[in-house]
């Protein structure tokens, strides 16, 4: 019980996995989906990173393939923000159902 | 790595991750799923501390924690949805996603039984004993995929959902009471 290892990691990540897809499913505003979607990219990181740890000798390509997650994750945020701006000029909401319905 | 000490951080952090993740997905304010957003931040590079990863850490509170928050605060103010109160989908979604929750939880958890000796009744039981001698941790990659796959495939269930939804709405409901009057 004292002793952490990978199994405790990776359940933590499992957790925060379902947390962010159950989010990006249930949620209307697509800021709210966007954050969610992080979520589960902060579950993929400590993912690598526990095994990264808790591995043999992949400690370096864990933190470096976890950068990299992170840099692509912060990109693909900034230009979905952007698309959500561009979105809200036109439609004068972020809600996902409406703007479907509206397509309809 | 390991110590005691270490057990009390993890375990603290872990829950204040969790309890940063649902409050972004379920704080019923904008503002109060971004300031859990910038929480959860702050505690997942807590937990990279943990794992030997400090300077991901750092790189994530200064890139994420800081700069997409404010990034975010200020889109936020800017498209003047700040109050803007929680929607979500209708609430056999929600009660759906919760039993699925619960569901992959239990599935989860299943595994830590091992940790305390009384897991002679787990059917998991069974997938351990024959990976043991093969990989170590293919007897949790199990229920960690397994707790994935399903994932996937309820959210794909719910998206193809189709509900009572805009019938049912006051916005829509109005809209045709108007067609009807013309």
């Amino acid at each position: 019980m004292n002793s952490i290892g990978l199994f405790h990691y990776l359940i933590l990540a499992v957790i925060l996995f379902i947390t962010g897809m159950i989010g990006a499913c249930v949620s209307r505003n697509m800021i709210r989906i966007v954050m969610s979607l992080f979520i589960v990219s902060v579950s993929v990181i400590i993912n690598f990173l526990s095994f990264g740890a808790y591995g043999s000798g992949l400690n370096s390509g864990a933190n470096v393939m976890s950068v990299f997650v992170l840099v692509v994750t912060i990109l693909q945020i900034s230009a979905v923000l952007a698309l959500f701006l561009k979105v809200y000029h036109s439609n004068e909401y972020l809600d996902v159902e409406k703007i479907k319905d509206k397509e309809n | 790595m390991g110590s005691s000490t270490d057990a009390g951080y993890f375990y603290i952090y872990a829950v204040l991750l969790i309890a940063g993740a649902a409050g972004v997905v379920f704080s019923p304010r904008m503002f109060a799923a971004l300031c859990s957003f910038f929480f959860m931040l702050l505690f997942s590079s807590l937990i990279y501390g943990l794992l030997n990863a400090a300077f991901l850490a750092v790189f994530q509170f200064v890139l994420c924690g800081l700069m997409l928050c404010l990034m975010l605060f200020f889109i936020l103010k800017k498209i003047t949805i700040w109050m803007l109160p929680l929607k979500i989908a209708s609430i056999v979604k929600i009660m759906f996603a919760i039993f699925v929750f619960g569901l992959f939880a239990v599935v989860s958890f299943f595994y830590v039984g091992f940790e305390f000796g009384s897991n002679s009744g787990l059917f998991i039981h069974m997938f351990k004993e024959k990976s043991a001698d093969i990989i170590d941790f293919s007897g949790f990659l199990f229920s960690v995929s397994l707790a994935v796959i399903l994932t996937l495939t309820v959210c794909v269930a719910l998206k193809n959902i189709e509900l009572t939804k805009t019938e049912n709405l006051p916005e829509y409901a109005n809209e045709k009471e108007g067609s009807q009057n013309e």
